[in-house]
């Protein structure tokens, strides 16, 4: 019964998903309450949740394998948070998608309980069916859209998604059969026990491992899927897809290198293969991203040069050994940051796309008069997402940025800083369109009241976050502090 | 509520700001009942604050409450506010003038365009200014000084399909900027050395000799620039009269109250670090007194009755920092205070004789107003003779006391520039009633059509009229018992070195000979609106007259400045920038970057066999690096 209690705000989460499909067999005529079922059963989880906070009476359960903690509970509200506001960002685009409402929306509960799972998991069976249960859903729902272009992004995404799986699998799998063990704590006894005759072993299990993860993470090399699949999948998924799946695959790579590697393990020169794919990472997006026409495939690109940008936070707390929770805490920070600022931008331009019928850049022109709120709403998120104050995003870069500095990384911020220069020309590029370019068309914007409680909800979260930026930190670090006592 | 709580008297009217720029518009009356709601909640929640800070008991010393802003590292910082009683003074003043002068705005301001933004810019001033005065961090202060001068910048130009309104907006705000650079420096280099932002913190630092006498005296040096640019001293002074672009009413708010008291707040504040460096003080007093010498001539000549205004505003604002140069903080805001109340009344009043004469500012076509309009006209007069300093009205007792400690700082050269610059004040006050409420009309076409203004303009007059009578008497120990203080004023603010208040006889005379020389010649030359004997001193002395209308040349001084050497440099610099740096640097390496954006864009062939190719090259790359490193 207890086990069930510790797992409520998943189940919560996967009930709801039946109630939902039920709901559409028994009632078909309500269907338009569908979306604000799934956003009850959100509520219940986050309360669940918070109901665990105030009993502080963290645990782990099933035979080790399931931690609830300060860093399980961080992840989720973050991703209970991301997905009630992209439940109210599809409530448009699902009633015109004529498919099952319910499944859609069902699927994406189901997704996030995946990624619940996957913030507490510390068992590599355990990790392995989260983060499936996760996935496969997000398969499903990338293709959701009847074009070609959102099969072939749904297709592209299940392969690859598929071969990194493999891999993943095949770098667990020479873990537990190294060490014998598959949670993370005893992994990490066994190798602290190793005498270094299997390092060879261990380097490419890790990189395995790292690999599989760098699939959802959206880092160079494993980042090819990212732009065909963010510009196919309906704009709601792909909102959902550039925050929630990327948050929850750092969330399980930090606790995998702290529970299992050690940070001591993995200090120094993992720390230069981060620094160098963070390099890497930052500068392919950024500049991919210069020359894109699309603002889906643009954000796609952005996407992997912010995972870049994160990377640089991952080095540093591999840099750092035991001094780390400066740089977790700036990676956790990061990431609540920009879920708030990514999933504010897409709001605005799922409302702006919906009713103009074009993901072009170019189609943007003269916004300012047609939709000033939505408007000033994404320049207000592309400014976050550069780094500008007073927003989430200004913080979350310079935690980064001063946790690579504390980390002896400044050839890497500095690349970073460098990458910020070129990423505002593109975000900006986008302001510039929208503020200064002639509007074809002065048809204005209408909003409906999903996407304006989104956008409302995303853009006054940046601010408050840019304004004080205090509470997230000081959750962010509680989180981390789990990892600090072991 | 407690003092604890102050920061609520901050942030109702930041909120209020919000709610009337974004909703105002479209809410009955445009929302002015709004604003006055506002100021008047915190007006009384000012009064909670005040019973709540003389109900503490220990000695009456700061109440503070602040939280962790943010913090990176080893580097934090707060956010926190700070109650005592120059605090307690400022946000009484700054509550009061401004309930009045929203009081008054509504009939000022009727059927003006964007009426409801003139209310939101109003609560966004007093927000701003209340935090300024609250804030126990000088990086909070420093947030406060720029949202101030902002709020000024937008009051100035808020009627900007006017060009002068534009330019003056400008010119305030570049002004002030300059002095603002100057207060940047000035905070990092007082948090350089002592790693904090805390006023009190810096305070003790100082005291305790942590910082070098030289960086200090650069530290404070700097500060001080800022405070006068606020304050609009000289050589900074040139922003102030311009600023009378704005409406009647935020002049009387922001340029004569309260926003331009900043510096004079900024540097009482700050006072025990200033009195460490040798020679600080001696500056301070010096542009002080040449403040209020210059500002007193210039004041003569000028015709517009809130231009008059305006330069006795910055006259009166060297008398503040002359008793700061004195080392007495509390006489200064004594003044402060005694000065808002008697030139927001002038400043209301004159807004009263503009509405009521449709925008006639210029004293050549008033005249005879008294007749027409007899409440502004006797609220006028109280002010005036305030200002005047005639006993016993409120500006009597903090100018005389201002006079006193000059004296006993300084000695007697200071004392006699001080008594000339009283005299000259007398004098200009007097010719501004005179020629605008007395003698016969100059123009009848603008007289036939004057009348008394309305109840809710003539009754903030009324108000501000009895605060100009009664409001100098909280210097009496007696009086400040009365009303619950531990003494006097003076004691109320300087507690470390308790000051019984008694009367000099000596100066008491001087001062009244002062006041009534000023007025008697006044009244000599103007009486009557006659102008004969104004025009023969101009005939007699015709270069004084010409420095004096010309303002000493100040603006004429800075525009040359500008045109000739910055100008010059300009152009140097943007040869530079052009060239060098945006041809070759900027544009050079964004094509290089775009380059490679065109080239690397074709590693994304769509192909899933391609990106599979990528992931396996990946794992093997990683795998020999992670070898390489670790195997």
């Amino acid at each position: 019964m207890n086990a069930l209690d510790v797992v409520a705000p998943q189940l919560a989460l996967l009930v709801t998903a039946g109630i939902l499909l039920v709901l559409e067999a028994m009632l078909p005529g309500k269907r338009r309450w569908l979306p604000y079922v799934a956003l009850m059963g959100l509520a219940v989880s986050a309360a669940w949740t918070t109901s665990w906070v105030i009993r502080d009476d963290y645990q782990t359960i099933f035979d080790g394998t399931f931690s609830l903690d300060q860093y399980s509970v961080f992840f989720y509200y973050v991703f209970a948070g991301i997905t009630a506001l992209v439940v109210l960002s599809s409530i448009d685009w699902v009633n015109t998608a004529g498919r099952g409402k319910s499944e859609y929306y069902a699927l994406l509960l189901v997704s996030t309980a995946g990624l619940m799972f996957l913030a507490g998991a510390r068992d590599l069976i355990t990790i392995f069916v989260a983060l499936e249960l996760s996935s496969i859903p997000q398969y499903i729902l990338a293709g959701w859209a009847k074009d070609r272009r959102s099969s072939e992004a749904g297709l592209k995404y299940l392969i690859l998604g598929a071969i990194s799986s493999a891999i993943l699998l095949y770098g667990m799998t020479l873990l537990f059969g190294f060490t014998g063990e598959t949670v993370l704590p005893e992994i990490g006894a066994a190798l602290a026990a190793d005498d270094g005759a299997n390092r060879a072993l261990i380097v490419v299990a890790m990189t395995m491992i790292i690999a599989g993860f760098g699939f959802k993470l959206a880092i160079v090399p494993f980042q090819m899927w990212v732009p065909d699949v963010y510009q196919g999948a309906p704009t709601p998924i792909t909102a959902y897809l550039s925050v929630g799946s990327k948050a929850a695959a750092f969330a399980v790579v930090i606790r995998v290198f702290f529970e299992a590697f050690g940070a001591d393990f993995v200090s120094n020169d993992w720390a230069n293969i981060f620094a160098v794919l963070a390099a890497i990472t930052m500068t392919l997006g950024n500049v991919l991203a210069l020359v894109q026409t699309n603002i889906k495939r643009m954000l796609g690109y952005s996407s992997v040069a912010q995972a870049g940008t994160i990377l640089i936070g991952l080095a540093a707390v591999s840099a750092s050994g035991q001094e780390f929770t400066l740089a977790a805490n700036a990676v956790l920070f990061f990431l609540a940051a920009y879920a708030f600022t990514n999933l504010g931008a897409f709001a605005a331009i799922i409302a702006i796309t919906h009713r103009i019928g074009s993901d072009e850049i170019a189609d943007f022109a003269g916004m300012w008069r047609r939709a000033p709120i939505l408007a000033a709403v994404l320049a207000f998120c592309l400014v976050s997402l550069t780094g500008i104050p007073p927003t989430a995003g200004f913080w979350a870069k310079l935690y980064v940025f001063y946790a690579g500095v504390q980390a002896d990384l400044v050839w890497l911020v500095v690349i970073g800083v460098l990458n910020t220069t070129i990423s505002a020309f593109y975000y900006l590029g986008v302001v510039r369109h929208m503020f200064l370019g002639e509007a074809e068309e002065m048809s204005p914007v209408r909003v409906s009241p999903g996407i304006g409680v989104s956008v409302a909800v995303t853009a006054a979260g940046v601010l408050i976050i840019g304004v004080f930026p205090g509470p997230v930190l000081d959750a962010a670090n509680e989180a981390v502090q789990v990892f600090a006592g072991g | 509520m407690g003092a604890e709580q102050a920061w609520l008297l901050a942030a109702i009217p930041g909120g209020m700001f919000f709610v009337i720029a974004m909703i105002g518009r479209w809410l009955p009356r445009q929302a002015d009942w709004l604003g006055i709601l506002t100021i008047a909640t915190t007006f009384a929640l000012f009064f909670v604050v005040l019973v709540d800070f003389l109900g503490t008991g220990d000695g009456l010393g700061p109440i503070t409450n602040s939280m962790s802003w943010t913090e990176i590292g080893g580097f934090q910082l707060d956010m926190g506010i700070f109650v005592d009683p120059i605090t307690i003074v400022m946000l009484g003043v700054i509550t009061a003038v401004a309930l009045m002068v929203n009081i008054f705005s509504v009939g000022y301001m009727k059927g003006e365009p964007r009426y409801f933004w003139y209310f939101a810019l109003l609560q966004g001033f007093a927000a701003s200014m209340i935090l300024l005065v609250m804030a126990d961090n000088l990086l909070l202060v420093y947030v406060a000084w720029e949202l101030v001068g902002v709020c000024s910048f937008l009051l100035i130009g808020f009627y900007w399909e006017r060009r002068s309104a534009i330019e003056a907006a400008k010119k305030a705000f570049i002004t002030t900027r300059v002095g603002d650079v100057g207060l940047l420096i000035g905070i990092i280099l007082l948090w350089r050395e002592a790693g904090t932002f805390n006023i009190s913190e810096i305070i003790a630092f100082a005291q305790d000799g942590g910082y070098g006498s030289t960086y200090l005296f650069v530290a404070s040096f700097a500060v001080f620039l800022g405070a006068i640019g606020k304050s609009a001293q000289v050589p900074f002074h040139v922003w102030l009269p311009d600023a009378m672009e704005g409406p009647t009413p935020v002049s009387a708010l922001i340029h004569a109250a309260t926003m331009v008291v900043a510096g004079v707040y900024l540097v009482a504040r700050l006072l025990p670090v200033f009195e460490i460096p040798e020679g600080m003080m001696l500056i301070i007093t010096i542009v002080g007194l040449v403040t209020a010498l210059m500002t007193g001539v210039i004041a003569i000549a000028q015709t517009d009755i809130k231009k008059v205004l305006a330069y006795s505003t910055v006259g009166q604002l060297g008398f503040m920092f002359i008793a700061l140069g004195a080392g007495y903080p509390d006489v200064a805001m004594l003044h402060l205070m005694t000065h808002a109340f008697f030139k927001a009344l002038l400043f209301l009043g004159s807004g009263s004789v503009i509405l009521a004469t449709h925008h006639n500012q210029e004293m050549d076509k008033l005249g005879g107003m008294w007749r027409k309009m007899p409440i502004t006209g006797t609220t006028f007069l109280i002010g005036s003779l305030a200002l005047a300093g005639l006993p016993p009205l409120a500006g009597f007792w903090s100018k005389d006391e201002i006079w006193v400690v000059t004296e006993g700082a300084w000695g007697a050269w200071a004392t006699i520039l001080f008594g000339v610059a009283a005299v000259l004040t007398a004098f200009y006050t007097t010719r501004l009633f005179i020629r605008t409420f007395m003698g016969n009309p100059q123009d009848e076409h603008v007289y036939e059509h004057t009348h008394e203004t309305g109840p809710v303009m003539w009754a903030p007059l009324v108000f501000l009229g009895v605060l100009a009578v009664v409001s100098g008497f909280v210097i009496f120990n007696e009086v400040g018992t009365a009303l619950g203080f531990p003494g006097g004023f003076t004691e109320f603010i300087f507690l470390d070195e308790p000051h019984v208040y008694s009367i000099h006889w000596d100066f008491a005379a001087a001062s009244l000979a002062a006041a009534v020389i000023g007025i008697f010649v006044g009244a000599w030359m103007y009486w009557g609106g006659r102008l004969d004997r104004a025009t023969a001193f101009a005939n007699w002395q015709p270069g004084l007259f010409d420095v004096a209308r010309n303002k000493f040349y100040w603006d004429d001084l800075y525009q040359a400045g500008v045109d000739r050497g910055l100008l010059g440099f300009s152009y140097v610099v943007s040869w530079f920038d052009r060239y060098a740096v945006n041809d070759t640097g900027v544009d050079g390496s964004a094509q290089t970057t775009g380059y490679a954006g065109f080239i690397l864009k074709h590693i994304q062939t769509g192909k899933v066999p391609n990106y599979a190719m990528g992931i396996a090259i990946g794992v093997i790359v990683l795998t020999i690096a992670g070898m390489a490193a670790r195997g």
